[in-house]
């Protein structure tokens, strides 16, 4: 991880070159937020915003951009009775596993995907065919702070505060028509991802119907802070 | 009109998240020897009938399972067996 | 929102001077709040409402009686009902025309009109036309007027123009403002927030169910929140008032207000919509709540009675009138006449006449059922009653000056001097969601109303829609359907559902945990107490089977559907004519069919067309006519609601941007078409074919396959030999469905003992796991699929000079020796990206595919046009690629192939492994079948005869239209006057430098050297044709040379 540069700009998918990428910083989210940063950090090749200027006047919830989050698809015949990345596999479908910064969602039968959303560096996983690494594959985004609840009755027909699930726990479905893996952490912590393509459109969708209930973009701090609220009271850990 | 279905992983949604696979009508047959009559009534042959008749769904939007469930095309909600 | 506070003019009611001659001191139950002014103007005129006044009612404050004229006869029209349950009120407000003046509230600077008239309505240029009403009997439309048929445009414009409501400005910017959509998950979904509603989303909620309750008004507490008469030692809206706070205050249940319900829909979809109040973000809100059960608490509302003359303004319902009053502090007239046939009709009589309203007489249709206590307090007012008399004709013309009333025994007429008649038969509930929760009805001869006979088990009904009246059973019957529907929860729960209905109960309450279990006995317990209570209380009240006054002779004026103008004698026209059921002749006379829908009309329609059965001796009972959502119209903005498209963009999108790319919708994606103005793309197809071009073809399916059976499901997907895919070589096959139709190609690549790389075409990337699922789906075999699509951009670098511009961004060998055709290989590019490079041909030019993480495209796109420029590299979009691949007969799935033509029709049956039938694979017995049969359609290529094409002149934009001439894509080719096949994709080539195409013809025609006739239809009597000579459809390097450079 390289040091913080308090003066960067916004971390835009920039138009048009203009002059050499910073050998560090070539990887580009597909999401793009219209505010400025008042903190980015360029991380294994991303540049992240870790905080918006707005975030000290706004009190409401926050969209945050997780996409240069690490996330691998695993696939196995008999998956539940394997540890990959030495983790135990939840027993029943839909169920979430969070040890430490990983966290691991029993997608089906044969299938988990493994995100990784802790502060430490990401493991390597063993080069087993079973593990594709999806992190391009997808746009990653966290709902964050007050009102989630309420933003997300905007965007999709889902129950993703059924009171009779026990938190963390993953829905797969269609959020704005676009069908995503979504885990609840709580009533502040929402995390999803979807086909990147999708990033952009889907971000903009959601800011646009979010308005509503006040939902403004954030920086990854706010995400970092919720996150560790939601696991210190979460039964899985 | 709409109804739901329910996803043996997902457990039940709206219609629109699943693609129709057709009727129940056994596994594909064997290629040798299979008359192209045999292999179009498999494909192609439909009964229809007004009752409820297991079928084929893909949940398309969320785990991209394919199931069966019986269905009363009478009132759209899924039977129990 | 803002607050609905009872009470808010209790100040200006003491004693203190109304604001406006025509308002009243009506106390707690006032809703206006004349400390908040908001002026407002109604034909330019200014005019001033206040906070919490409807547009109706402040028009009424203001002395405006005339609202519009009706559709056919242009009568005068005022306020007749109070809830929009007619569409007297349908006035244009801000330009945006048929808006309810009845439910839409009052705005500061809103601009009201009038519909349907010329100028004022109060002197309205057609009004004239009521006279002629002997001209428009029932379905005059459907009669008159169309022979000689040539008359009938005249005949209907004029209609057109004289009838309808509002108008439609096409000029004007119609700004909808925001509309919102939002769903919501709940266990019971409670329609209407009366008493009964309250009550039963309470009992639900106390055992930890998730409630939502859907109430039109902004305010709770239904017929009760206006009503003064004290129950239990407590006005009743103060009973409601309290209900409503006990509700607000519960955390489980979702109170939306101002949220009319439009349908439930298939397994209790509830759909509404709120209109937002002056705090809310949005004009309208849509809902979709999926609930587990529903209870419908809809209530009642009046039942016209049909006597001559009802429609006059100053004719109006008790509910309006008395609303108006209580609701709005609004005075209906000064002198009425009021001619009832229930209870409610009786105290709104007791509560005018207490407002200061002079009720000259009150008469009930009823000949006993009347509630004593409300005699008593007539015969106190000294107020003359009479039972069994009903209003026979509203007298005056552009307002009421007086009314007849009759006995219905024929005594009669009284005539009474007045300025306001109320008037109803009786009261009708609110049948509207019943009937879309598919709840089949039945003519209850007790109530004299449509009552429930069967409804679904995840349905109940309460409150005074089933005939109650009394504000305990009321109340107990919301109760006792909230407890119902807690238990069908508890009964249909899965395991998870029911631990949390079981972990939510009420201490004592825990049922047994084990889920399935019935009702927990506290449950059952309390809705038996309910059920005996219920029932000790009074049950439904005796309704009455009248529905019109004595004497009204032919009934020519007196009106069943005012929204429609169909009168009585309509009605009996309707009959007359054969329509005699209440289905055929709403749909031949319009009754029910104005915005109103049922609301005026349907009960009295079936109980008119009943009785005249009755009279010819068929025994009828009133049959319901059918309710179809929505059940009140939301804007169709709503409907659209918000603006959203979200599709897919390549990661090199902004790239392509900044390069000038045009973009087109390609299924999900936005794809760059052209990179210039100029539709042919020559250019870029010269820059191709002579030098280098670079095309963004990320939306290319990706896929990787493993485990122990992926060969097998390759093998049965694949018409190939799937077995001979090796590590480094793309092995180029395709899919076909069960009927040996093409529908995917694309090149596969072993990567390792069990594993593969494929790739598939853009259009099938979405559905490539669903098919390879779907016909694997009984073998159980353990393979695993991950799409990659996303993971993966793509970036295409071909032309001659391609591998010069590959060999400066990377250091990996990639001479035609290491890295020959067809090859794949992983190399490095820039600062150390690994990525796929495939060698393919796709446009005819030595090209690499490079497939790269997406989060590294834009990065390595920069690389390489840098390291192009001096080459003089340029982007290509799709439109150019398609040329460049059809120079060279490289096929597109849906352009040269359809659902006519099999694998071998279109000339890749060398793909198809004929001996194989162990694998089953998809379309092979089809293939088999068919493969050799006669008289097939099939691909060929085509040279234009030089010279033939007739000019197409101004269609050039057309897909394959270029300049020179000769028919496009998709032209016919005829032969002996009969069309032998069609043209898939046709180009004039500036490489070759001739128009070459491939089409579909007739197997007989398609022999090479054989001629084709080209024939296009332009339209307009244009054509376009040119003659063609069937060739070998590879125009442009035929022996692949290029390719392998």
């Amino acid at each position: 991880m390289s040091g913080r540069d308090e003066s960067a700009a916004a971390p835009a998918g920039g138009i048009a070159r203009t002059g050499p990428i910073a050998p560090t910083a070539h990887r580009r989210s597909p999401v793009v937020f219209d505010a400025n940063p008042a903190t980015t950090e360029v991380r294994d090749g991303w540049t992240v915003a870790l905080r918006y200027r707005h975030e000290e006047q706004h009190a409401g919830p926050l969209l945050v951009d997780l996409s240069h989050r690490r996330r691998w698809d695993y696939q196995d015949g008999s998956v539940a009775t394997q540890r990959p990345m030495d983790l135990p596999v939840p027993r029943e479908y839909g169920q979430v596993g969070v040890h430490g910064s990983l966290v691991i969602n029993r997608m089906n039968r044969t299938q988990v995907a493994i995100w990784h959303l802790g502060d430490d560096p990401a493991p390597t996983p063993p080069p087993e065919t079973a593990f594709t690494e999806i992190t391009d594959g997808h746009c990653m985004l966290a709902f964050v702070g007050p009102e989630v609840p309420a933003v997300l009755e905007h965007l999709t027909s889902l129950d993703l505060f059924d009171p009779a699930r026990a938190t963390p726990f993953l829905t797969q479905g269609p959020v704005l028509h676009v069908p995503c893996q979504i885990v609840t952490f709580s009533s502040d912590l929402v995390i999803m991802t979807l086909a990147r393509g999708y990033g952009e459109m889907f971000a903009h969708a959601a800011l646009h119907s979010g308005a509503l209930a006040g939902l403004r973009p954030g920086g990854e701090d706010a995400f970092k802070r919720a996150f560790a609220r939601a696991t210190a009271t979460s039964a899985c850990g | 009109m709409t109804f739901r279905l329910t996803c043996p992983v997902c457990g039940k949604r709206d219609v629109y998240e699943f693609t129709f696979g057709g009727q129940e009508r056994g596994p594909r047959p064997g290629q040798e020897g299979l008359s192209a009559e045999d292999h179009f009534r498999w494909t192609q042959y439909r009964l229809i009938p007004y009752a409820p008749g297991e079928e084929w769904w893909y949940h398309a939007q969320g785990c991209g399972l394919w199931f069966k469930t019986t269905r009363d095309p009478a009132t759209n909600r899924e039977v129990e067996e | 929102m803002t607050a609905h506070r009872p009470g808010a003019v209790a100040a200006a009611a003491d004693g203190s001077r109304p604001a406006s001659p025509h308002r009243l001191p009506c106390g707690s139950t006032c809703r206006v709040d004349l400390s908040r002014p908001l002026s407002f103007d109604f034909l330019g005129r200014p005019m001033t409402g206040f906070a919490g006044d409807t547009v109706a009612s402040a028009l009424y404050a203001n002395g405006v009686r005339i609202f519009s004229r009706s559709l056919k006869y242009h009568r005068p029209r005022g306020l007749y009902s109070i809830e929009g349950e007619s569409a007297t009120t349908y006035m244009a407000i801000d330009g945006v025309p048929n808006e309810c003046a009845e439910t839409t509230e009052l705005r500061a600077g809103m601009s009201v009109r009038a519909q349907n008239v010329r100028g004022d309505p109060k002197t309205d240029r057609f009004g004239f036309i009521g006279a002629f009403e002997r001209l428009m009997p029932a379905g005059f439309y459907y009669r008159l007027g169309h022979r000689p048929y040539s008359l009938w445009p005249l005949f209907q414009n004029g209609l057109r123009r004289m009838a309808g409501t509002g108008v439609l400005d096409p000029r004007r910017e119609y700004r909808p403002g925001v509309r919102a959509e939002r769903y919501l998950n709940v266990d019971v979904a409670v329609v209407g927030g009366g008493t009964a509603g309250m009550e039963a989303a309470l009992a639900a909620a106390e055992r930890g169910l998730r409630v939502c309750v859907f109430e039109r008004r902004p305010w709770m507490g239904g017929h009760h929140a206006w009503r003064v008469r004290e129950f239990e030692g407590k006005p009743l809206w103060q009973r409601a008032s309290e209900l409503e706070a006990r509700v607000r205050a519960t955390e489980n249940v979702r109170v939306l207000t101002r949220s009319p319900v439009t349908g439930v829909w298939g397994e209790n979809l509830v759909t509404g919509f709120t209109v937002g109040g002056d705090d809310d973000p949005f004009r309208e809100c849509h809902w979709e709540c999926r609930a587990r059960t529903v209870v419908v608490a809809a209530g009642c509302m009046d039942r016209p009675l049909v006597f001559n003359h009802n429609d006059r303004p100053g004719v109006m319902q008790p509910g309006a009138a008395w609303r108006l009053a209580r609701t709005y502090g609004v005075s209906p007239g000064k002198v009425a006449v009021v001619s009832v046939g229930d209870d409610l009709g009786l105290e709104a009589a007791v509560d005018l006449t207490r407002l200061g309203v002079e009720v000259r007489a009150v008469v009930d249709s009823r000949r006993r059922g009347h509630d004593p206590a409300l005699l008593e307090e007539l015969y106190d007012l000294r107020i003359p009653f009479r039972s069994r008399w009903s209003a026979s004709r509203a007298k005056g013309g552009k307002h009421v000056t007086g009314c007849d009333v009759w006995g219905m025994s024929g005594i009669g007429p009284n005539s009474y001097t007045c300025d306001l008649v109320v008037a109803n038969a009786g009261a009708q509930p609110r049948i509207g969601v019943l009937a879309t929760v598919k709840a089949k009805l039945g003519y209850c001869r007790h109530t004299h109303s449509y009552q429930p006979v069967e409804l679904p088990d995840d349905v109940f009904v309460a409150g005074s829609m089933t005939g109650l009246r009394d504000p305990g059973s009321i109340t107990e019957s919301g109760r006792l359907a909230g407890l119902r529907a807690a238990a069908f929860c508890r009964r249909q729960g899965t395991a998870l559902d029911a631990r949390r209905i079981g972990r939510a109960e009420p201490a004592g309450e825990a049922g047994p945990s084990s889920p399935g279990d019935n009702c927990p006995p506290a449950l059952s317990a309390a809705i038996e107490k309910a059920t005996s209570t219920l029932a000790s209380r009074p049950g439904p009240v005796a309704g009455t089977g009248i529905f019109r006054g004595q004497g009204i002779g032919r009934g020519a004026k007196a009106f069943v559907d005012l929204d429609e103008d169909g009168t009585y004698k309509n009605v009996v026209e309707s009959a007359a004519q054969g329509f005699d059921a209440p289905e055929l002749a709403k749909r031949f006379g319009g009754f029910g069919l104005g915005p109103g829908q049922y609301r005026v009309t349907g009960q009295n329609l079936a109980m008119i067309m009943a009785a005249m059965g009755l009279d010819s001796g068929k025994a009828t009972v009133p049959a319901p006519t059918t309710v179809r959502p929505p059940l009140v119209p939301p804007s169709l903005a709503t409907l659209a609601g918000p603006p959203h498209d979200v599709h897919k963009r390549t990661p090199l999108h902004d790239e392509q941007t900044a390069r000038g790319a045009i973009f087109r919708r390609m299924g999900p994606w936005e794809r760059a078409r052209y990179f210039s103005e100029d539709p042919s793309c020559r250019d870029e197809i010269l820059g191709v074919r002579r030098n280098v071009g670079l095309l963004d073809s990320s939306p290319l399916g990706k896929f990787r396959i493993f485990g122990p059976d992926a060969l097998n499901a390759l093998q049965r997907v694949y018409i190939s030999d799937m077995r001979k895919a090796r590590p480094g070589r793309c092995m180029y096959s395709a899919m076909c469905n069960d009927m040996g139709q093409l529908m995917d190609d694309g090149v596969v690549v072993k990567e390792s003992e069990n594993g593969y790389y494929f790739t598939t075409s853009s259009a099938r990337a979405g559905t490539t796991v669903e098919w390879f699922r779907y016909h694997t789906r009984y073998d159980g075999w353990d393979y695993h699929l991950v799409n990659i699509t996303d993971v993966l951009g793509s970036l295409n670098l071909a032309g001659p000079n391609a591998r010069r511009v590959l060999e400066r961004v990377t250091r990996d060998d990639v001479s035609n020796d290491a890295f020959p055709y067809m090859g794949v290989r992983r190399i490095t590019v820039g600062d150390g990206v690994e990525v796929r490079c495939l060698r393919l041909g796709f446009v005819g030019e030595l090209s690499f595919e490079l497939h790269v993480p997406s989060s590294y495209c834009q990065y390595v796109w920069g690389l390489l046009v840098d390291a192009g420029a001096d080459f003089g590299m340029q982007p290509i979009g799709l439109e150019a690629q398609n040329c460049l691949r059809a120079e060279k007969g490289h096929i597109i799935i849906g352009a040269e192939s359809e659902q006519r033509v099999i694998l071998t029709d279109i000339g890749m049956g060398w793909m198809w492994d004929r001996r194989d039938t162990a694998s089953k694979k998809v379309g092979a017995p089809a293939l088999r079948a068919c493969a050799e049969q006669p008289g097939r359609m099939k691909l060929v290529g085509f040279r234009v005869d030089e010279g033939s094409g007739s000019h197409r002149g101004d269609l050039e934009a057309a897909p394959g239209a270029q300049p020179g001439g000769g028919p496009g894509d998709g032209a016919v080719i005829v032969a002996d006057g009969e069309v032998v096949g069609y043209v898939c994709t046709t180009r004039r080539s500036e490489t070759l430098g001739w128009r070459y195409g491939m089409a579909l013809v007739r197997e007989e025609h398609a022999a090479r050297g054989a001629g084709l006739n080209i024939y296009e239809n332009l339209g307009s009597g244009r054509k376009s044709t040119c003659s063609a000579t069937v060739v070998a459809p590879h125009f442009y390097d035929p022996r692949g040379e290029r390719l392998r450079a």
